[in-house]
């Protein structure tokens, strides 16, 4: 009970220090700045953005494509770990469950920010025609939504339990609502029986889901006959890179915990050299299917592919697409092959390039594409041609961004970032082997 | 006093300089219209005149629609009213004639005038059409397995051989027409044409329908028979617009579709409420 408690203390909710409450106020202005740009947005209409006819899908597509992407690792990569029983997860699961659980809500509140008539959303559903990329996007969405929030929520019942105890005298009015929470938690044999079998269709079915979800997104861009998107490589390129976009989204979130909240005694160098590892694999496999990409049309270089490719390898668009490739995405995969690479701090910095990388990388697959027509742009007015979010557009698109950054913190805030009880288990199991020994 | 009164007549003076030319201009703002009409006769259907009515303001021709037109049927020094008729926006108009209800002068030759009383903007005009009744009779014939149409063009009062008319044939196409015979076609002798139909021309069942064309004659305006042939390719319609297809509207969602996504969603949210009386039995215990 002494250790259940010890872990409390070091693993359970805590009040902010002076810089988390900074933080927290930083990020509510960042979203009040972009409420009040969104308001104006549905006052004016979408002429406030600088989207026109051609330029139709511009940041806030790629961001929402970028929330969808951090989503999958987030949710896949647990339950796969989850379903393989690897150990070493512990510390970090909950911690990426509450960030898959922070990007799929922020996804579905950015397609509709994209939407210039919000109040029509329920056209979206009277109206589907279920050929459409975008009805099974309107469908699976919010049924990740709630999956994600089931593989947030069962592991969560033991702690829960856990934490109305523990608050029991000194705060009864948060301990009840943990009681609440808790479902009734006791421990008992059913209760465990129950909770492992929903985990466990919670991970299994939670894998195909995330796929179709990454499929469907994928999908929406290559079944457009447009230079850049038309491919059937999409679906699992798109794959492969939400895992690059999850696992460092993951690793900067997993360092500042750990930093914030002290856990350096459960979130050790061994855990981030298994996500060092980890995200290497993911890049590389990132860099096969960006090759396969670039490389094809390339080759065959029909006119207009051939346009296209030369916006963005010397074009307007070369800064961002070499910053993403070099910077964001071949040079830590290299770093992160040598064990000095997978230190905390080196993690931090590389899974940073990596994450703003992946944010530009939905840049330039949305903007350019749409910039190349197969017809000739011609009867708009010549700013019509290039595309380059407006101040709006910036505000909005940070405010979605720090809105996810604002759920991730209020989670981390009150739940336990590791799981508690399990955590206890593994310590009384390793006890126990440490006594059973010879 | 005096220079009060020069002012007066300067005033005067000033006041009809300054009028002047908006008078003159309205009168010079009354255009000329111009009337175009044709006669024409399609055998075993109908006859009429085909009307169009123009006028060149701002040194662009200009479309007169909405104006009344009254036709006339005048003989000798007999005029007698057939009707009227208004123009549409393209300033055209129909007007179906029964020539049976018309007189003929002695030469077998109508005479119709189509005239527009004017208004405050434009001009009175008219317009008289002369034509005597022809007939043209068309059929179709096969020698050596190759089709021809033949057609035969009489003066249907006298049923005397129409000789050396330019006679078209053609067959109907969806923009324009496919025409068959030569530039010019005269009839021979005994008032014919033959003009053989090539081979491989598409058609709804293989059907053609093919016209043939007295056209814009000086004598008899245009006379045009019209005559449904089985003798093109049959068009394969490859249209997918009734089919079950991924480009088709909601309501023709190819089943598979249906199925899958259906299946999909029920198992999903199946499991989903599954997991939720999971919780439930959790919180009974």
């Amino acid at each position: 009970m002494a250790a259940i408690e010890s872990l409390i203390k070091d693993l359970g909710p805590k009040k902010f220090d002076l810089r988390g409450k900074v933080w927290t106020v930083l990020l509510i202005a960042v979203v009040v700045a972009g409420i009040i740009a969104y308001i104006d947005q549905l006052i004016q209409g979408q002429k406030v953005t600088n989207m026109r006819d051609y330029a139709l899908w511009g940041i806030y597509i790629s961001n929402f494509v970028f929330f969808v992407a951090t989503s999958f690792v987030g949710s896949v990569t647990v339950a796969i770990l989850r379903l393989t029983n690897n150990s070493w997860r512990t510390p970090f699961v909950r911690i990426a469950e509450i960030i898959a659980v922070a990007s799929i809500i922020m996804a579905g509140i950015t397609i509709m920010i994209d939407m210039a008539r919000p109040d029509r959303l329920i056209n979206l559903f009277v109206h589907a025609r279920l050929q459409s990329p975008i009805t099974w996007d309107v469908i699976i969405i919010p049924t990740y939504i709630v999956i994600s929030l089931l593989l947030l929520y069962f592991p969560l019942l033991p702690d829960f339990a856990l934490l109305k105890k523990h608050f029991a005298l000194s705060k009864p009015k948060l301990s009840k609502i943990y009681g609440r929470l808790s479902l009734n938690w006791s421990g008992s044999p059913v209760q465990k029986m129950l909770q492992s079998r929903g985990i466990q269709i919670i991970c299994i079915l939670i894998i195909p889901i995330g796929i179709i979800l990454q499929t469907i997104d994928a999908w929406l861009f290559s079944t457009t006959y447009r230079v850049g998107w038309d491919s059937t490589n999409f679906a699992p390129y798109f794959i492969s890179g939400a895992f690059v976009a999850g696992v460092s989204s993951l690793v900067a979130v997993i360092y500042v915990v750990r930093k914030v909240k002290k856990l350096e005694n459960y979130i050790t160098n061994f855990h981030f050299d298994k996500m060092g590892r980890f995200l290497a694999l993911a890049c590389f496999i990132y860099i096969y299917f960006n090759i396969n990409e670039y490389l094809i049309p390339a080759f065959t270089s029909k006119k207009a592919e051939a346009v296209h490719l030369e916006t963005l390898f010397r074009g307007d668009y070369a800064f961002p697409f070499w910053f993403v490739t070099i910077v964001g995405l071949l040079i830590p995969a290299v770093i992160l092959l040598f064990k000095a690479g997978r230190k905390p701090k080196t993690m931090l910095v590389l899974s940073l390039l990596v994450v703003l990388g992946s944010w530009w990388k939905r840049y330039i697959i949305v903007t350019p594409t749409l910039l190349h027509p197969f017809y000739p742009i011609q009867g708009v007015p010549e700013s019509w041609r290039t595309y380059f979010p407006s101040l709006h557009e910036w505000l909005i698109t940070g405010a979605t961004l720090a809105m996810a950054l604002l759920i991730i913190t209020f989670l981390v805030r009150h739940l336990p970032v590791i799981p508690i009880q399990r955590t206890a288990d593994e310590q009384m199991q390793q006890d126990e082997l440490k006594t059973t020994e010879p | 006093m005096k220079i009060s009164r020069y002012i007066q007549s300067a005033l005067v003076i000033a006041f009809l300089v300054a009028g002047m030319p908006s008078l003159l201009g309205q009168s010079q703002e009354k255009h000329r219209v111009r009337l175009k009409a044709d006669y024409i006769k399609h055998m075993d259907a109908r006859s009429y005149l085909d009307i169009k009515a123009s006028a060149r303001i701002n040194k662009q021709t200009t479309d007169i629609g909405g104006i009344e037109l009254l036709v006339v049927n005048e003989i000798d020094d007999e005029e007698i009213e057939l009707g009227t008729l208004t123009t549409d926006q393209k300033g055209e108009g129909v007007f179906a004639l029964d020539l049976n209800g018309l007189k003929a002068d002695s030469l077998n030759t109508y005479s119709l005038s189509v005239s527009f009383k004017g208004t405050d903007s434009l001009r009175r005009a008219s317009r008289t059409v002369q034509f005597k009744d022809a007939a043209l009779v068309a059929n179709l014939v096969t020698r050596d397995s190759v089709h021809y149409i033949e057609a035969v063009l009489k003066d249907a009062v006298t049923d005397s051989l129409l000789v050396e008319q330019n006679v078209k044939v053609q067959v109907q196409r969806l923009f324009a027409p496919l025409v068959l015979s030569e530039e010019i076609n005269l009839t021979d002798e005994a008032g014919t044409i033959l003009v053989a139909i090539p081979e491989g021309i598409p058609g709804v069942n293989s059907k053609l329908t093919i016209e043939t064309v007295l056209e814009d004659s000086d004598d008899y305006g245009t006379v045009k028979a019209i005559l449904d042939a089985a003798v093109g390719v049959p068009i394969v319609d490859e249209s997918t617009f009734d089919e079950r297809t991924l480009w088709a509207p909601r309501n023709k969602t190819p089943i598979f579709i249906l199925l899958f996504t259906g299946l999909l969603v029920v198992g999903t949210w199946g499991t989903i409420l599954y997991l939720i009386r999971i919780l439930t039995k959790i919180a009974k215990h």
